[in-house]
């Protein structure tokens, strides 16, 4: 009897558990509660830490002035452009 | 009672699994909210009945039920209480479960972490992760049933008891830290797959699948480098690794997972090589697959294998099923994939790691081939030929060393191109001091792979070092710091890649007591009380054997003096034979197994094993080795696992 009872319980609050969503409202559109500029901060964040070593690179002189100065622009002008789409 | 529930649990994952997927088929096709969430409920619900029904055998196990067959199998009332919780991987079903109890923790920390991201693939990876978790359930529910009745019409008074070579305080951590490595992988996997499927790889997926990478391949290592102590603790032939097949199995995901780390790197800051790692990933969470598969189906003998079952055709069709869904998948997104960027140097830091890479997947297919040869021959010529260390190790050592040059030379190039200036600045005193070690080993008469491995140790060490130094003089010098805060800072503020050269530092040091290996000696011998023998400049004196009678063994414990060239006592040794299950009325069950006695120091290992006892002529049988720089290979492991957790440990503050 208590198994029973134990079995048809597991079951009961599993399905409740999986079904219930779909007495929402119809059509219910999932999105990003993250702020969809989640990626882009986060590239960004990629870039700074990219230029920071860059520049620890120049420092300890593992890098020639013009490879440095070429690949600092690059990296800039990619945040510059994630900083404008950022702040629209 | 419980273990109905236990049954019920695995029987009802198994249809909410199929409920969930098709969910997220529904969802993905009409794009209605409701059905997605529905459809992550019953995949969270397949994940908590799983641990349920893993919690419930921990509680079979735990309290004797020996109604369960699986726990008459693997416990008696003797066993230790540690020991009843490790029989839940020590057989087939159980290590089954434990799988599906793993991949159930990653699948709900996976939902959870994704709540408010990430939407757009994680049908995806919902999809991939249940289908996994199906795969279990499947075998576990119809092939190998840990929950199953115990097949007798008389109550079962005594289990058999859990197999004494796991009960080994090692045994407690090993295999969960290989599952949290193996199991692990299926994340990376199933958020490339989702990533391909939507072609959708953007920054947030790159953070994800690189810190799930580290954390997992941290685990796999632990894993390993606990396999290696446990068998150098256990086994008795004074080794850690003997490429055995099952070791094979855990070391092939971690040199593919290896060079991913490194080429991930390259996609994350130069937006190249997406096929490559896609490609890297794939094999990797497919060689754990087919791990599995070689541990269980019983084509291979192996100290660590299972029985034979008829798991093997089902993992096999499994692993081809991956494999081919998932490389359709990437050739179909092979152009959203590609790259215009080019490697612009050969001295440049990209294809420093393309390099490593090309090797660490050389060795893997080695490592590959010599596994699988006996299943082959076998297939081809009716004839099981095993290829034994010998093989590996003629193989492996050449590469290894190539993989120990390229930790030197790898971190001393930059990004893009290294200058001609910097190259010899760099390069010239690391590789004086290899040279200077090479002539310092070649007049000690010292050749071969022995004189190489050292020399590139010397030079890769110096290379971390001068990192190190520049770094620290750098700071010195610009932030105005003393020596200590400056190496403090240094890491601290640069963790990826300072905390990667301590990785680098802690393999170094493991090659270092690898080469160790070259210079082990050994003796077997019986004594009688009072008798000596010598190895190695050490004196071994019998003065005692005892007998102990313990809850779970018999033992015989033979005392002995070791003393040095001059005479002076060093330590004293007490290996022991024991008779495991010794009440068994049937001779054939009591188990034999030697418990070793080591005297470690840095510099070698004092190995005694006590092979057998003439209680009759009162003599022991003994065997003694001496293994040089076996500790090197644990403080390496140790340094290897602090360097990951550095890289690892997320900065205090990031900039917004």
């Amino acid at each position: 009897m208590i198994s029973f009872v134990v079995v048809f319980l597991m079951l009961f609050v599993m399905a409740a558990f999986v079904i219930q969503p779909l007495f929402l409202k119809p059509g219910l559109e999932i999105k990003d509660t993250e702020k969809s500029s989640a990626a882009l901060k986060q590239r960004k964040k990629i870039l700074y830490r990219q230029i920071k070593e860059l520049d620890m690179d120049y420092q300890l002189g593992n890098i020639q002035d013009d490879d440095y100065g070429q690949t600092r622009n690059e990296l800039k002008k990619e945040v510059a452009e994630i900083l404008t789409i950022l702040n629209r | 009672m419980t273990p109905v529930i236990g049954g019920l649990a695995i029987n009802l994952a198994l249809g909410l699994a199929f409920v969930s997927i098709i969910l997220h088929f529904f969802y993905l096709r009409n794009g209605d909210g409701r059905l997605f969430l529905s459809g992550q409920r019953a995949a969270l619900a397949v994940s908590l009945l799983s641990i349920l029904a893993t919690l419930i055998l921990a509680q079979l196990l735990i309290t004797s039920n020996f109604d369960v067959d699986y726990v008459a199998h693997y416990t008696s009332f003797e066993t230790p209480f540690i020991y009843k919780i490790t029989a839940l991987w020590a057989g087939q079903s159980g290590s089954l479960l434990f799988w599906l109890f793993t991949l159930s923790v990653y699948a709900v920390i996976t939902i959870l972490q994704n709540q408010r991201s990430q939407h757009k693939i994680m049908p995806w990876v919902m999809i991939v992760m249940t289908t996994v978790q199906l795969f279990f359930l499947i075998l576990i529910n119809y092939v190998s049933n840990p929950f199953i009745p115990t097949e007798a019409d008389f109550v079962v008074e005594n289990g058999l008891g859990l197999n004494p070579l796991l009960q080994n305080i090692t045994m407690a951590f090993h295999p969960p830290m290989l599952y949290l490595g193996y199991v692990g992988f299926t994340i990376p996997f199933s958020f490339s797959i989702a990533a391909m499927a939507e072609r959708d790889m953007n920054a947030l997926w790159m953070r994800t699948v690189r810190q799930w990478l580290l954390f997992v391949w941290l685990m796999l290592s632990i894993g390993i480098i606990l396999g290696g102590w446990w068998a150098y603790q256990e086994l008795g032939w004074g080794g850690y690794w003997a490429w055995d097949p099952v070791e094979n199995a855990s070391f092939m995901p971690w040199l593919t997972g290896t060079a991913l780390l490194h080429s991930i790197i390259i996609q994350e800051k130069k937006d190249m090589l997406k096929v490559w790692n896609m490609a890297l990933i794939i094999i990797t969470f497919t060689l754990c697959i087919f791990g599995t598969f070689l541990t269980r189906s019983g084509v291979m003998s192996s100290v660590h294998s299972f029985t034979a079952s008829s798991l093997g055709p089902i993992f096999l069709g499994f692993v081809f099923l991956i494999l081919v869904v998932s490389f359709l998948l990437l050739f179909n997104r092979k152009s959203f994939l590609q790259s215009e960027k080019r490697i612009e140097s050969f001295t440049s830091r990209e294809s420093g790691f393309l390099f490593n890479n090309v090797v660490f997947i050389v060795m893997c297919f080695a490592v590959f081939w010599g596994t699988i040869f006996p299943v082959i021959s076998e297939a081809v010529r009716g004839t099981k030929i095993t290829v034994g260390a010998p093989f590996f190790n003629q193989v492996n050592i050449p590469i290894g060393l190539i993989l120990l040059l390229l930790t030197g030379v790898g971190p001393l190039l930059v990004w893009r191109r290294t200058s001609n200036q910097s190259f010899i600045r760099n390069f010239t005193t690391p590789i004086v001091m290899g040279l200077a070690t090479a002539l310092v080993f070649y007049i000690l008469n010292i050749r071969g792979y022995v004189l190489v491995s050292f020399s590139l140790s010397a030079f890769v060490l110096t290379t971390i070092g001068f990192e190190f130094f520049r770094g620290i003089r750098s700071r010195m010098t610009s932030q105005k710091e003393n020596p200590i805060i400056a190496f403090w800072r240094l890491i601290r503020k640069n963790r990826s890649r300072y905390g990667g050269y301590i990785v680098h530092v802690g393999i170094v040091l493991m090659f270092v007591g690898f080469t160790g290996h070259s210079f082990d000696s050994e003796k077997e011998f019986g004594l009688k009380k009072g008798d000596s023998e010598h190895l190695s400049g050490y004196s071994f004196t019998l003065y005692n054997v005892r007998e102990e009678e313990r809850p779970n063994h018999y033992a015989y414990i033979a005392d002995m003096i070791v003393a040095d060239a001059s005479g002076k006592s060093i330590v004293k040794l007490h290996p022991e034979k024991r008779i495991y299950f010794h009440h068994n009325p049937n001779p054939e069950r009591r188990q034999p197994h030697s418990e070793l006695d080591i005297y470690s120091t840095i510099k070698q290992d004092i190995y005694s094993i006590f092979n057998s006892v003439d209680l009759e002529n009162e003599v022991a049988y003994l065997k003694i080795m001496i293994n040089p720089l076996v500790n090197w290979v644990w403080y390496g492991g140790y340094l290897f696992v602090l360097g990951t957790l550095v890289a690892l440990w997320p900065p205090k503050k990031e900039i917004s």
